[in-house]
């Protein structure tokens, strides 16, 4: 909501449910603080970037905790380092969290840094194709570079090649 | 020169120019002031006419913000009852613009009929200045973001909630806009019945001064009156942008000063 302060925007979901202002704060406040904008909480959104929007986003989606959050490729507009940053903080608050995390994205790369396991769809008609499980308790910098991760790498771009050839394959 | 500098002085040399003109116009001409008083001699009608003109001010004033608050209140109440039901919004809608295109100055002399003065004065400014803010406010409650929509949906928002936390924000800048209009609208419709009324007595408007003035050949105290009509409308729409950037300036887009 461009009108309302970042603080305001994840009050939202609460508001709608009849809580008042200083009940919410204190949930709010350790929410912003989550995602690394606390010190924005009274900006409004045209004054922060591309990435705090999206924090913004995430923020207002999690204050309620809630146990399963959808996201559809919400970091799909963003530069790649950014993409980074926000994967990671995304990594940290779903072990905080304990939530379910439903990520769709277009890219391989992220699918693989992201999950535990990734469903490859085809298009037109939308059916799961296959999945992968992909078994690492690592998730860092460290990860993102490693021999393991390439090769996780690899194996969801053949699966997604796969998908996308027996599809074409089907509808000729 | 900077850009400020030249925004100000620019029309304010326009303004001297004219003046000056004006003037010689008239000391050369020998013309007198029955036909067309000289600048001074308006400057310091107002000033000799000063009681009367105040009063006559203060008379318009009230009636232009009486109508004015009339029209923000029933334009976006209706706006809002509009949003809410179609059903009414197609029943009401079209005399609704029948109201706004029957030129107020035949409305006028009917409404005197039916109305006591200061109502019927109150009714014309009420019907010339509350379409804008209905047409407006309409377009701002239907223009809210889809994915907004869907978000207040998801939360399960009632109806009240979706109208008071989405559509109103989300509506405001449309709204102030045409209340900006309105408010410039009311004053005319303002005029415009003070002229058909033009019954004499206390508390008579500006308008009134000017007809009065015109059928006793006053023309400099004409001049003068005029002069306080316009000051009003220029002091009325100052101060209805000054509220739109009040309301406005921390997120929408009209506001925000972008470097060249």
């Amino acid at each position: 909501m461009p009108w309302s302060s970042v603080f305001g925007n994840v009050f939202l979901p609460l508001k709608l449910t009849g809580m008042d202002k200083a009940a919410a704060a204190p949930r709010i406040m350790e929410t912003l603080s989550r995602v690394g904008l606390a010190d924005f909480a009274d900006a409004y959104p045209r004054e922060l970037s591309g990435g705090m929007r999206m924090r913004v986003s995430i923020a207002r989606a999690v204050v309620t905790a809630p146990r399963v959050l959808l996201m559809d490729e919400p970091f799909a507009a963003l530069d790649e380092i950014t993409r980074f940053k926000l994967n990671d903080d995304l990594v940290a608050l779903w072990r905080e969290l304990h939530m379910t995390v439903v990520f769709v994205t277009h890219s391989v790369f992220e699918s693989v840094f992201l999950s535990n396991r990734i469903v490859v769809m085809t298009s037109r008609p939308g059916r799961v194709s296959s999945e992968l499980a992909i078994d690492t308790p690592a998730r860092d910098a460290k990860f993102r570079t490693s021999a393991e991760y390439a090769g996780y790498c690899r194996d969801a771009s053949e699966t997604l090649h796969q998908a996308m050839h027996a599809h074409a394959g089907a509808a000729a | 020169m900077n850009e400020r500098v030249l925004r100000i002085l620019a029309p304010a040399g326009v303004l001297a120019l004219g003046i000056v003109l004006w003037d010689l116009v008239v000391r050369i001409n020998g013309i007198p002031p029955y036909i067309l008083p000289s600048p001074g001699l308006v400057l310091s009608t107002l000033v000799t006419d000063w009681p009367i003109l105040w009063s006559s001010l203060l008379a318009t004033l009230e009636t232009t913000l009486e109508g004015l608050a009339l029209a923000v209140a029933g334009g976006i109440g209706l706006a809002v009852l509009f949003n809410q039901s179609r059903l009414i919004e197609h029943s009401l809608y079209p005399y609704a613009v029948i109201l706004q295109v029957t030129p107020v100055v035949a409305i006028a002399p009917l409404l005197l009929i039916y109305l006591p003065q200061h109502a019927a004065v109150l009714a014309c400014a009420w019907i010339v200045a509350f379409f804008p803010v209905l047409a407006n406010t309409t377009l701002g409650l239907n223009s809210v973001d889809h994915n907004l929509a869907d978000l207040f949906r998801l939360y399960g928002a009632s109806r009240w909630q979706v109208l008071t936390e989405l559509k109103l924000p989300a509506a405001l800048p449309q709204m102030l806009a045409g209340i900006k209009i309105a408010g410039g609208l009311s004053l005319i419709g303002a005029v415009v019945a003070e002229i058909a009324a033009g019954s004499a007595g206390a508390g008579s408007g500006l308008a009134y001064r000017i007809a009065e003035s015109g059928y006793r050949l006053n023309i400099p105290r004409m001049f003068a009156a005029l002069l306080l009509l316009s000051l009003t409308g220029i002091a009325i729409f100052a101060l209805l942008s000054w509220l739109t950037h009040l309301a406005l300036r921390r997120w929408h887009e009209s506001a925000i000063a972008r470097e060249a």
